[in-house]
């Protein structure tokens, strides 16, 4: 039905692939006494992210506890130990690490499932009309997303607070009982934890959505409208196409966002939360300082890697790059 | 002449009209009614949200005045102001520089270090305070000094995702740079260091402060970095709201008013900023994720 739209954007594509290898490379000589502003660098890096990444492995596999931790470096070997005790959930875990994982990986899956079409729904309500009302909606839009995260947990928190919160309040109004103790304990709890989280984190998906949409030529609508197409051909053939690989960036970050979210939980069950809302990060933190085994702790995060092992990897696929490298060759 | 009377949509509008205020609204109401219920409870006197009531009796605007002592949030605010400003300054001049280097430059390791720049922003946050918390105890007590409870504790752990995050915006910024500028200069026999301070720094100054910005606000809503290493004199606002929020859960009447009227405050000025500048962040992440 379109094939017009559907050949603009592709060429539009292939333009915009061509001019950005044109671009001419810069590779002086004269440039190189830049690299040492690379030093301070490389070494704030090596100690902030490098060395306690490697410390942190270490530490793993010893027997690192409130006593021995003031001298960790002759703290006592552990060798599996605390492996052990993270994927059995021995050694005072609630949950074993695998369990926290699995239930970790879930929770963020759902979480961006959930929030992918309400995000691209909500930048197409928006994408291209400029007024003053959309100026306002998409301000609003953005305010769950820009909101810290500790106000978002506490004011979710008080919402569903039994009895007293604003859905206990409205169910009571509407008719259908009053008391909903399972949200914030028990059974309902992880539902809890999808639903608000997807609360805020749409708007990470709808900004990148918007983005992509914006980069549309409004021709290729044109050309569509001309050709007859539907809203739904319009999507698939336009839309879609434009937004294939921002997508898949957004999802993956946001899936990341989601399995390291640590102050939601946390802040929106308390401090001892129900185990089907312990999540990686929360395991770990309790295994350090509710447990104070901090080799423990360090076992589960490891453990926990498991879980973004994947996102991680076609995240830095897909953004990394050396670009000047490409442009050479 | 039906077509002709009724207004013609833009082609552009890929949903019909029905839909789009059908999801518009929908999508508002999620938003607002939780917004509005956090207002509507700041100006509630505590008695009545504990017992459940959703128009107050009177409008009650004390909690704003009670907040800033019995919370911590005044304290809370400068200290997280400090901590989250040093670190993003420290990462906008160290991460800046490399993130144009890194742009710029080839040399060995080049991509290695790039991707490894995207995976230290996507690794939890306490695979590295653990290991640093672990190394800040035992300089306590091998030095007998005070390190954990201090502003530069937090600093060092907020860089582990700062700079990174910094490096990695300000070096795709460039990246979708001309070179034209830098070529004048030194076909005019410009020095390295020349090009860097008078040509690139004018040029890329606004992507660093934003990205600064971005690490500032990171550090901001941060609860658990600030939870393992504040002490007393360095809580941040989330952490002081986060345990005046444990306090008051345990009491008869807990101060859930003041800590609405507290949440508010502390968030406003964050929202603010990034309602502001999120399309430069946004125009960070895409044009790194859109290449190629």
């Amino acid at each position: 039905m379109v094939p017009t739209a559907v050949v603009q954007a592709r060429s539009q594509r292939r333009a915009a692939r061509r001019s950005k290898k044109r671009r001419p490379s810069l590779y002086y000589r004269d440039l190189r006494p830049l690299l040492y502003l690379l030093l301070p660098f490389v070494i704030l890096l090596l100690i902030v992210d490098i060395a306690p990444l490697v410390l942190g492995v270490i530490s793993s596999l010893l027997r690192l506890n409130i006593k021995t931790l003031k001298s960790w470096t002759s703290a006592p070997f552990a060798a599996g130990t605390n492996y052990h005790n993270a994927v059995a959930g021995h050694g005072g875990l609630t949950l074993s690490g695998l369990e926290a994982t699995w239930q970790t990986v879930e929770f963020a899956v759902l979480a961006t499932v959930i929030a992918l079409p309400i995000g691209v729904l909500a930048a197409l309500t928006v994408s291209h009309r400029r007024s003053r009302a959309t100026t306002v909606v998409r301000a609003i839009y953005i305010l769950p997303v820009a909101m810290p995260l500790f106000s978002t947990a506490f004011v979710w928190r008080m919402i569903l607070f039994p009895h007293s919160g604003l859905f206990d309040q409205l169910r009571g109004h509407l008719g259908f009982g009053k008391s909903s103790n399972h949200l914030l304990i028990g059974g309902h709890s992880f539902a809890t934890l999808v639903v608000v989280d997807v609360w805020f984190a749409w708007g990470f998906i709808y900004l990148f959505a918007l983005a992509g949409m914006q980069a549309i030529g409004h021709e290729l609508y044109e050309a569509a409208e001309i050709d007859g197409a539907r809203a739904w051909q319009k999507f698939r053939y336009i839309v879609a196409p434009a937004l294939g690989r921002l997508m898949v960036v957004a999802v993956v970050l946001s899936t990341l966002n989601h399995y390291n979210n640590f102050t939601l939980p946390y802040v929106l069950f308390g401090a001892s939360p129900p185990s089907s809302v312990i999540t990686v990060p929360v395991a770990t933190y309790l295994a350090g300082f509710s447990l104070f085994n901090f080799g423990l702790a360090d076992a589960v995060a490891v453990v926990g890697l498991v879980g973004i092992v994947v996102p991680l990897l076609i995240y830095v696929w897909l953004a990394g790059g050396t670009r000047i490298k490409e442009q050479r060759g | 002449m039906m077509t002709l009377s009724r207004r013609r949509q833009d082609p552009a509008e890929v949903l019909g009209p029905v839909t789009r205020t059908i999801v518009m609204a929908v999508l508002l109401l999620a938003i607002l009614i939780p917004l509005l219920y956090m207002v509507d409870m700041s100006l509630t006197p505590d008695t009545e949200v504990s017992s459940g009531v959703l128009i107050p009796s009177h409008l009650d605007i004390a909690h704003y005045a009670t907040m800033w002592k019995g919370t911590g949030l005044l304290t809370g605010i400068e200290h997280s102001a400090l901590i989250c400003g040093i670190t993003s300054i420290l990462a906008m001049i160290v991460g800046g520089t490399a993130g144009y280097v890194v742009a710029r430059l080839p040399f060995r390791g080049r991509g290695i270090l790039l991707n490894s720049l995207l995976g230290f922003q996507a690794v939890p946050v306490l695979m590295t305070v653990l290991p640093l918390f672990m190394v800040m105890v035992s300089i306590q007590n091998a030095l007998r000094l005070v390190v954990i409870g201090t502003y530069w504790s937090v600093v060092i752990a907020y860089l582990t995702f700062s700079l990174p995050l910094v490096t990695w915006l300000v070096k795709s910024y460039i990246d979708n740079l001309a070179t034209d500028l830098e070529d004048a200069a030194r076909l005019d026999g410009a020095g390295a260091l020349t090009i860097l301070w008078r040509v690139v720094l004018p040029v890329a100054a606004p992507a660093a402060v934003v990205a600064a910005v971005f690490a500032f606000l990171t550090g901001w809503g941060d609860l658990v970095v600030a939870t393992v290493l504040t002490g007393p004199s360095s809580d941040t606002v989330a952490v002081a709201l986060n345990s005046f929020l444990q306090v008051q859960e345990g009491g008869a009447v807990p101060a859930y008013g003041t800590l609405m009227a507290a949440s508010i405050i502390s968030a406003l000025p964050v929202v603010f900023v990034f309602v502001a500048l999120q399309r430069y962040f946004i125009s960070g992440l895409v044009g790194s994720a859109a290449k190629g």
